[in-house]
């Protein structure tokens, strides 16, 4: 993935923090980070014009802020069900706006996401891949890879 | 008379959040059902009347294009109108859901604004 590519990624992914999830996040190094002892971790593949996936991987923090500024009041925003949802639908809304940017003629199917609690040697396997992108908001962060399956054309 | 709405999308928050915003809009809003891929959605169509469907694309059990292609297949549904809602705004993506006969196509993330004025656009009959 060449360097334009990667800066396109990245301020789409700002973008999408901010349109989608109402959160103003600067982007970081990734392996500058301390790796939280748990986080979250969404997967969401893609296949059509090309295939691949897109991992997320959230620190809880920064996965509640935004659970709460997408469902606004209710209190229901703190139940891990909705929480979960909350982090995969912001990985679904990622994915789609990576592909557009990078790929804006190809059709893609994405899959559901999956969401599951992770630990530090994942938040770390991911943080070491050079393609990855990190952002922080108020001292928490999130990690963004996508992996394609074959080169995109 | 108010409209009577279907949500379509597999995320229960999407679809919380699609109610909120057709709730802050100018529209009167009789009902507001949900369904969390097009075989549900289908099956609450054939139930009780719906005016207007949000649907999403990405969906398991049965995506929006097929669900698109059934419901247009069927002479009692083929008329209410779509407002698609979904990741995907390629162009390719466009021209399949113009083949469907969707009425508007919304890019996540969307603003209420967004959907007030392809709503009022859709109801006035510009759409």
């Amino acid at each position: 993935m060449n360097g334009a590519t990667q800066d396109t990624l990245l301020s789409t992914c700002i973008s999408v923090f901010e349109k989608h999830a109402f959160i103003f996040a600067d982007p970081v190094e990734p392996k500058e980070l301390k790796a939280p002892e748990h986080s979250l971790l969404a997967w969401v593949s893609f296949h059509g014009g090309a295939r691949g996936d897109l991992l997320l991987a959230i620190q809880p923090e920064l996965a509640n802020e935004i659970s709460a500024n997408l469902v606004g009041d209710d209190p229901v925003a703190g139940l891990k069900p909705l929480l979960l949802d909350a982090i995969g639908e912001l990985a679904n809304v990622l994915c789609g706006n990576l592909l557009k940017a990078t790929l804006p003629d190809k059709i893609f199917d994405l899959d559901p996401p999956v969401v599951f609690e992770t630990s530090a040697f994942h938040w770390n396997l991911l943080a070491l891949c050079p393609t990855t992108i990190a952002l922080q908001a108020d001292e928490h962060s999130a990690l963004i890879q996508m992996r394609w399956n074959n080169s995109p054309r | 008379m108010g409209l009577n709405v279907l949500i379509v999308d597999d995320s229960a928050l999407t679809r919380h959040i699609i109610e909120k915003t057709l709730r802050l809009t100018k529209q009167d809003l009789a009902s507001i059902r949900h369904a969390s891929n097009g075989k549900e959605a289908l099956h609450e169509l054939r139930q009780a009347r719906a005016d207007l469907v949000f649907s999403d694309i990405n969906m398991p059990v049965m995506n929006g294009i097929a669900f698109l292609d059934e419901k247009n297949a069927d002479p009692a549904l083929s008329a209410i109108p779509v407002i698609v809602i979904s990741t995907d705004s390629s162009a390719g993506r466009a021209e399949q859901l113009r083949e469907r006969k969707v009425k508007a196509f919304v890019s996540k993330p969307f603003t209420p604004e967004q959907v007030d004025k392809i709503m009022g656009n859709i109801l006035e009959g510009h759409a």
